[in-house]
């Protein structure tokens, strides 16, 4: 009989209670406004053979494939050239990439038709592109970060440069692939861009669309039934994208040498303005449009005062719930056994992968109790609905940390007496610092920008983002464009943080 | 790290404790825009010295946030008042018992017109919208504006011409109330020929109304409020009170009504008596918006015409609300 290392109990204990937490608030509301299905399945079934539905599938699936056809190869090169040359201000480009993470697509269409009046298909790639790409760029950046010296040798003397490239690439596609699938995620959940930008001439419609049409009918099973062929493709592709991430062999070993970054030289030029380019459309163009509807500085500073209630609503919600998240996956992904973390990661999933409306529907059934009405009509339940819905994008760049390091490290600690919770806190916690600030500033970017689980939630009306919203009913592209700037500034204080204290590009973990 | 971990964990701990409650505070949803509403609660609030707290709906969510809200929290009501900004979803949650009738009725409610109230008591309607066509001035001159809804689907205007893509809000309702006013022949050449006529379909009608009013399309079916504010803002565009020489003009009322079981019953009569007030309308009517007074004798701006001074279509709301899903089904599924 073995016996039990001191404070092994407190970590299983540990990691049970955050394995209880992260499902009572990611899955569980889903599942239980999902099982409307199960109640309904007439309804259902219906829903599941109305060719519209799959025409709006279809439909979505083609603006996604379109969408991850330019951000994949825009984001990878990104990536490789923040992460793996010597371009001049690679964390001012970063910076600039991840801000236009923090602006809702709708805004970054109405930033773009009220500049150039851009509409139809080609539009609707453009905005959900210039979204997805830093999603692609951030994560394979992430990956790049573990290239290693030898890795850099051995590929530049079998092929020279080109082959430096291509085989770091595949080294990027980890992350590369992460990021293309939650971008995937939120494209074939969004369901008022396309809306917008077809205003004018041909109407394009997708599968939200036809669940949103349920849920304005009250018919919930065939809500939660016409989500289900968008929610198993997400599923599906978050699934390949975790197990590329899982997979690969761990690079932070006691002689790990990260590889040298390589000299642009005379394709300094191109590549810096291409990086303009990108970021141009990513966040330049998008904000620059918003500060001339803005009028002048001084709308926005009255838009800031007037919205300080929800500003301040907002920012703590948001910080909160992304703490809670990378801190559930942070505990999850290091204590828990490598079967249940599998299980885990699937469920983290779910709550990203249904539709925001079912989960907003599963929301209140959990929370609505009259023991839980403090949590309810107060922000708790803001905190966990969306720390619920984003634990899985808090816990990719952790899972990508974790898979990079050399479980030597851990087993050697153990074998020299350490408690699995002694050694998480002295070895995993500080080698995974900079992918839990990653993942805590993806989490939190999510956090402020959400409304769609927000519809069903009174307390949820007090953010910034359903204010922002709301004031689309106005058409009124001054004041919105005013508020999606504090917006904006609000959400790069933490980008602001991280790109200067570590950067997103070059650490070790 | 640790620090980070403490600072946003007493954040958290401050917001989640910041929650309202009591019976000095009367719990609203509306589907109003907040700024709108807030100019008749600041009123309300300072009068009564009740406060309210307001869930306002989104453009985006266009009333099915709310409606579904209040359907789930039917078990457990949180809300006291639900102010509908129209009229059928409003007798949708009265046909499913989510709204009470108020005993006795509230004070002045024989003066709102029997077409905008409810005959049992469970809701009434004060502060109305009309549905107008708006017209770019400078694309369209005045011996050639449309003069009906049918202009919509006159061949002459053939893309040119917008309705927001009618599955919801206030184009729902309008389409439902053609439903059960028109015969079915010409109902069904009306929406045929929206789609032949290539109307454009824009998400909403304040974006309908900003769309003619730079010039993307020619003319439009909005609300009047949409309508004055893009008016407002200097762009060229005349409204045009639609078929006022034979269907009229279709008038949506806001509505108001009880919610069953909320938590503070006598504030929300306090309330809904406050909306239903000349006050109230005489607000709504004098705000940027200009909503049209219910009530005779209210004060009102002189462009803010009321019922009586145009022709309005005759409706009956309890047989649009009962009638809008299965139109909003079947408007779903035409214009896909």
């Amino acid at each position: 009989m073995t016996r039990r290392a001191p404070g092994n109990g407190a970590a299983e204990g540990l990691t049970l209670a955050a394995a209880l937490v992260a499902f009572l608030i990611g899955p569980l509301p889903v599942l239980v406004a999902a099982g409307d299905a199960l109640l309904a399945p007439g309804e259902a079934w219906n829903a599941l053979a109305d060719p519209l539905l799959w025409r709006r599938t279809l439909s979505s699936a083609a603006i996604t494939a379109a969408v991850l056809a330019l951000a994949l190869p825009a984001g990878l090169l990104a990536a490789w050239v923040l992460a793996r040359t010597d371009v001049p201000w690679p964390r001012a480009w970063t910076a600039l990439l991840a801000l236009s993470l923090f602006l809702p697509p709708l805004v970054h269409a109405i930033s773009w038709v009220s500049a150039w009046r851009l509409s139809g298909f080609g539009a609707i790639l453009l905005v959900h592109g210039v979204v997805a790409t830093p999603f692609v760029a951030l994560l394979a950046m992430r990956s790049l970060a573990s290239v290693s010296r030898a890795q850099h040798d051995t590929l530049r003397l079998l092929g020279g440069t080109r082959a430096v490239l291509l085989g770091e690439l595949r080294h990027a596609w980890p992350g590369a692939s992460a990021g293309a699938a939650l971008a995937a995620a939120f494209v074939l959940s969004d369901f008022t861009t396309a809306d917008f930008l077809t205003s004018v001439g041909p109407k394009i419609t997708v599968a939200a669309d036809s669940i949103y049409a349920h849920h304005l009918g009250l018919r919930s099973g065939a809500a939660a039934a016409a989500g289900l062929p968008a929610a198993l493709a997400v599923l599906a592709g978050l699934a390949l994208a975790a197990r590329d991430l899982l997979r690969r062999g761990s690079s932070i070993r006691a002689r790990f040498e990260p590889a040298p970054r390589l000299e642009l030289g005379r394709a300094r030029m191109p590549v810096l303005l291409g990086l303009a380019l990108l970021a141009g459309a990513a966040s330049v163009a998008p904000f620059a449009s918003l500060a001339l509807s803005a009028g002048s500085p001084a709308a926005v500073v009255r838009a800031a005062l007037k919205n300080l209630d929800s500003i301040t609503f907002t920012f703590a919600t948001a910080a909160a719930s992304a703490t809670l998240g990378v801190a559930l996956a942070t505990i999850l992904l290091a204590l828990a056994p490598r079967l249940s973390r599998a299980a885990l990661f699937v469920l983290a999933c779910v709550p990203l992968a249904a539709s925001p409306l079912t989960s907003g529907i599963g929301l209140i059934r959990v929370w609505n109790q009259p023991e839980l009405a403090w949590a309810y009509t107060g922000a708790t339940v803001v905190i966990c609905a969306t720390a619920g819905r984003y634990l899985l994008i808090g816990a990719l760049p952790v899972a990508d940390g974790m898979a990079r390091i050399d479980a030597g490290l851990v087993d050697a600690a153990r074998l020299a007496g350490a408690a699995r919770l002694a050694a998480f806190g002295s070895i995993l916690e500080p080698l995974l610092r900079p992918a839990i600030l990653v993942g805590w500033c993806l989490a939190f970017a999510f956090a402020l920008r959400e409304t769609d689980a927000f519809v069903m939630l009174r307390a949820g009306q007090s953010a910034l983002a359903s204010r922002l919203y709301a004031n689309v009913v106005f058409a009124r592209e001054d004041e919105l464009a005013a508020l999606a700037l504090v917006f904006a500034l609000v959400c790069a204080t933490p980008l602001l943080v991280l790109s200067a204290t570590h950067g997103l590009r070059g650490s070790r973990a | 790290m640790k620090k980070l971990a403490l600072i946003t964990l007493a954040l958290c701990l401050a917001v989640s404790c910041s929650k309202p409650g009591g019976s000095g505070e009367v719990v609203l949803y509306t589907s109003l825009n907040e700024p709108t509403a807030r100019a008749v609660l600041d009123v309300f609030e300072r009068e009564s010295g009740l406060r309210v707290r307001l869930t306002a709906d989104t453009e985006r969510d266009k009333t099915v946030g709310l409606v579904r809200t209040l359907l789930e929290e039917q078990t457990h009501p949180r809300a006291d008042v639900f102010w509908n900004s129209e009229a059928a979803n409003t007798v949708r949650l009265q046909r499913a018992g989510v709204l009470e009738k108020l005993d006795p009725p509230p004070a002045g409610w024989e003066a709102i017109p029997t077409q905008f109230r409810d005959p049992d008591g469970v809701w009434f309607g004060f502060a109305a919208r009309a549905r107008v066509l708006i017209v770019n001035t400078d694309l369209v001159p005045a011996s050639d504006r449309p003069r009906s809804i049918w202009d919509l689907v006159d061949p002459r205007w053939k893309g040119q011409a917008g309705i927001v893509r009618p599955v919801t809000g206030t184009t729902l309702t309008h389409l439902t109330a053609l439903h059960e006013t028109l015969p079915p022949a010409e109902y069904e050449r009306f929406l045929a020929g929206i789609r032949a006529n290539e109307c454009h379909l824009p998400p909403g009608n304040g974006r309908l109304a900003k769309l003619v009013g730079e010039g993307q399309i020619h003319f439009g079916l909005t609300d009047s409020s949409d309508y004055r504010l893009v008016k407002a803002e200097g762009l060229p565009v005349d409204a045009i009170y639609p078929d006022q020489d034979g269907l009229g003009t279709l008038v949506i009322p806001n509505t108001v009504a009880r919610v069953r079981g909320g938590p503070n019953p006598e504030g929300a009569r306090k309330l809904i008596e406050f909306l239903l007030s000349e006050r109230a309308e005489e607000i709504l009517a004098f705000h940027q918006r200009g909503h049209i007074p219910l009530k005779p004798g209210v004060k009102r701006p002189p462009e803010v015409a009321v019922p009586g001074e145009f022709r309005t279509m005759k409706v009956d709301f309890l047989r649009i609300g009962a009638e809008v899903e299965a139109r909003m089904r079947e408007l779903d599924a035409r214009f896909p």
